[in-house]
């Protein structure tokens, strides 16, 4: 028997990993003047201690997060002892996200208990992850908002999946993009509304749209877009215009001219600068393919397939298409997979799903080497080398994106056939 | 005794390093860089804790230059009378002087030009003529030799005095004034070098080396070394990174006492109005150390720093930039502080001694240039976008997002058109 089929096993190897890299991050950090604590954590624990002595977090360089998480931070800014407060609770984030994973998957998939281990253990052991979140880097706290957003909608609690929404939506923005795939999720037929259902297949405009508009569909936007507005009004009553200018538009403003893992990348930078004189503007329209896919196309052909793959399939368009992309994007999906590989082809033809797996690693390691020449010997790799790599580990996504959408569908109409009797 | 990377007034340290750096009022400064757009707002403002020595002037500005040429030609053609060639020699004469203060005086309106000359502008003796042109002109020429001060923070100066046109024959003089700035002593072997450490990437590390820890003690009890960096736009320090206790100690530093003006840790070079930022770091002498000390021959000072993305170019992949040495010196604690305010001769508002109390003393390390050319100045190439290379960056972008764009939407209509054939295929089995 596999040992990860053993919950208590599966819960103990996660929390332990943690636990150990949790104090193994205390001892680089106290002798050695490399930190293993991330730069962002700095970042949030400055931003926590301007909030202790009444001033606005936005008084740290480069905070560009929401007030919440310095205000939850706080009790790091109490003693030494406390500082990584933060980081437990980003490790003990993940072990939570990593039992919705399961119980969504136990009883909204109907998978069985060993299978659906196994699956959470994707996020549950997995040491990026883990190095993630000891490190002090946020983006664990969202996998947890986005998973338990994702058990309370299939679970029909409408109310708590709304106030999730909202909240995931003022930390991070991006899970808007979620916001369509659920609603077109909630259909007559999945919330088993007691309303008489008409029997007549020509209903009119007026009808179709009243009957859009389901409780459940309603319920959702109200107390999402109640969640988001009044975090923001709390937000922008206490700190103002910062609060508006860090969180929410230095993101429509920044050039972004910084090499990452974006296909954008060396346009912007080239763009951005008094020597480029590009016709098409194109980082002005950079948004459209990006939010026409993940907010629009893909909820829309997807969604009532399996909301699951759904969203994972969003979250990989979105970041694939973004203008900017680093490693720590990469998270956003991970925490989804689980709901992924049971129906994916990769795994069901295991020299395609090995073929994916390299040319990820390899866009990746190309995309670092090139990074590595230029920023520390100083070659200037941005052409052909970044650009290129860049280019590649595009490509390779989008076919990567194209599969999970086939796959998302044909596993639906798979389930189809089962069901017919 | 001061040195200087920039200074008071309008202030060319032309030896130290290649560049002006004003202090004072914009308006001031701009009869000579008229050219520069968006002169005034490119000046930083440094805070003030000396008051009574850096009076006015809490801005700054620094550019590298070149030459002191447009001055003298201003010189000679605005303010020399056209008939008066000692006029126009004088202000030629500048172009080999060691630094060159400026300072105006608001008040009484004037002009105050101060030049020093290191050594004889032409090789060999000092040999210099000095005569009265104008009747209303007043020339004071000194011969003065260091003497031994009687007090640590004094200045003690011997020789002879003589106004040019009045006094038959020099008259013996000796006078003695408190100091601010002092060479630390011996200077001979008081000294620093400035190096990069290769490759420097986009991530900088200035290494400031200095001979042996022995011949570099503190000239005082209450002492601490420091160096003050002029770093143009394209430089920056993160001062979230020299925080921290133990990786400052891995650098040689011991913290980071000041950094002023352009500080923005992710704008690139060319959003950036100001001209850059100042920076003052306290270093870490092995002094307290004597093992370690005695076991290395010299010792070394890191600073690490980074570089602006810089606008793309056409003709290779890198743009060299110009990087001035730091100014190093020991900051003491003097005993009678009140009494240096009177000194004539110090040079003030040199950017950093602002930053110390009325009661310091700086005791100046002499920096030791390994080029011939004697400038203090790093040259250093920051790799950029080759736009030579970069024709079909735009066009390969946009046919990659538009191949991956329209390949996906190709699968999510077969993943639509699709299911509709499935839907159909259960509609007939179930009829």
């Amino acid at each position: 028997m596999l040992p990860f089929s053993n919950i208590y096993f599966t819960f103990l190897a996660a929390a332990l990993l943690r636990i150990v890299l949790f104090f193994y991050g205390l001892w680089q950090d106290a002798y050695s003047p490399i930190k293993y604590t991330d730069i962002d954590y700095f970042v949030f624990t400055d931003a926590a201690r301007f909030v202790s002595r009444n001033l606005s977090p936005y008084d740290r360089d480069t905070y560009r997060y929401t007030p919440l998480l310095a205000w939850f931070l706080l009790p790091a800014t109490w003693s030494k002892l406390w500082f990584s407060w933060g980081k437990a609770v980003f490790a003990t984030g993940d072990i939570i996200a990593g039992w919705l994973i399961l119980l969504v998957l136990r009883f909204s998939s109907g998978m069985s208990k060993e299978r659906a281990l196994k699956l959470a253990s994707i996020w549950l052991l997995n040491p990026m992850v883990a190095v993630i979140s000891t490190r002090g880097s946020s983006e664990g706290l969202l996998g947890v908002m986005v998973v338990a957003l994702l058990w309370a909608v299939t679970r029909k609690k409408i109310k708590l999946a709304g106030i999730l929404l909202g909240l995931a939506v003022h930390f991070k923005i991006y899970p808007f993009i979620y916001a369509i795939s659920i609603l077109w999720w909630l259909d007559q037929d999945r919330v088993g509304d007691s309303s008489p259902q008409s029997t007549n297949t020509e209903t009119t405009i007026s009808g179709n749209i009243i009957k859009f508009f389901n409780p459940a569909r309603r319920t959702l936007a109200i107390t999402s877009f109640s969640t988001f507005a009044a975090l923001n009004l709390l937000m922008f009553s206490i700190y103002g215009r910062p609060f508006v200018q860090h969180t929410y538009l230095h993101h429509v403003t920044r050039i972004d001219h910084r090499h990452n893992f974006s296909p954008y990348n060396t346009l912007l930078y080239l763009s951005s600068s008094p020597s480029g004189d590009s016709v098409l503007r194109l980082e002005s329209i950079a948004f459209i393919p990006q939010l026409f896919l993940s907010a629009i196309a893909i909820p829309l052909a997807l969604a009532k397939k399996d909301l699951a793959s759904t969203l994972l399939a969003q979250t990989f368009a979105f970041v694939t298409f973004n203008k900017v992309c680093t490693s720590q994007y990469f998270l956003w999906y991970i925490v989804l997979l689980p709901f992924y590989i049971p129906k994916s082809s990769f795994v069901a033809r295991p020299a395609m799903g090995i073929c994916a797996a390299f040319s990820w690693v390899l866009g990746q390691a190309w995309w670092l080497q090139q990074g590595y020449r230029l920023e520390f010997l100083g070659e200037s790799t941005f052409v052909p080398g970044l650009w290129l790599s860049s280019i590649f580990f595009f490509l390779m996504n989008v076919w990567i994106l194209g599969t999970i959408v086939t796959d998302v569908s044909q596993s639906a109409a798979r389930n189809i056939w089962k069901k017919v009797p | 005794m001061s040195r200087i990377t920039h200074s008071l007034g309008v202030n060319p340290p032309l030896q130290f390093s290649r560049s002006v750096c004003i202090e004072g009022s914009p308006r001031t400064a701009h009869i000579f860089y008229p050219a520069k757009k968006h002169f005034a707002k490119s000046f930083i403002r440094l805070p003030l804790i000396s008051e009574r020595f850096s009076s006015s002037s809490a801005s700054q500005y620094h550019q590298p230059l070149t030459s002191l040429g447009e001055l003298t030609t201003y010189i000679q053609q605005k303010i020399c009378p056209s008939s008066d060639s000692a006029c126009h020699d004088r202000a030629l004469s500048l172009l080999s002087a060691s630094y060159l203060d400026i300072d105006y005086d608001t008040i009484s309106h004037s002009l105050v030009l101060n030049a020093f000359w290191e050594r004889a502008p032409d090789l060999g003796m000092w040999d210099d003529v000095f005569e009265i042109v104008g009747g209303n002109d007043k020339v004071e020429v000194g011969v003065l030799a260091n003497d031994n001060p009687t007090e640590p923070e004094q200045l003690k100066l011997g020789g002879w005095l003589t106004v040019v046109g009045e006094d038959e024959k020099p008259s013996p003089t000796l006078f003695s004034f408190p100091s601010r700035h002092h060479a630390s002593s011996p200077p001979s072997i008081s000294t620093f070098s400035v190096s990069f450490v290769y490759p420097t990437g986009l991530h900088p590390t200035l290494r400031i080396q200095f001979p042996s820890p022995s011949q570099n003690l503190p000239p005082g009890e209450a002492c601490a070394l420091h160096a003050y960096l002029t770093l143009p736009s394209y430089l920056f320090a993160d001062k979230y990174q020299l925080s921290d206790l133990l990786f400052l100690k891995s650098k040689g530093l011991k913290g980071l006492r000041g950094l002023y003006g352009e500080t923005d840790l992710e704008a690139p070079d060319w959003v950036i109005e100001k001209w850059g930022s100042s920076m003052l770091v306290e270093i870490d002498t092995p002094g307290g150390d004597q093992s370690s000390a005695a076991a290395t021959g010299s010792w070394t000072a890191d600073i690490p720093l980074h570089f602006r993305y810089l606008a793309p170019k056409s003709g290779g992949g890198a743009t060299d930039v110009e990087v001035p040495w730091p100014v190093v010196f020991w900051a003491c604690r003097a005993e009678e502080g009140s009494k240096m305010s009177v000194n004539p001769f110090d040079r003030v508002n040199l950017g950093y001694d602002g930053l110390f109390g009325p009661k310091t003393m700086f005791y100046q390390l002499s920096p030791q240039p390994a080029n011939s050319s004697g400038l203090l100045l790093e040259t250093v190439g920051v790799p950029v976008l080759d736009l030579d290379k970069s024709r079909t960056v735009e066009i390969g972008t946009v046919t990659a997002i538009v191949l991956g764009f329209v390949w996906v939407c190709w699968k999510l209509w077969l993943a639509g058109t699709g299911s509709m054939e499935t839907r159909e295929v259960k509609k007939d089995r179930r009829e």
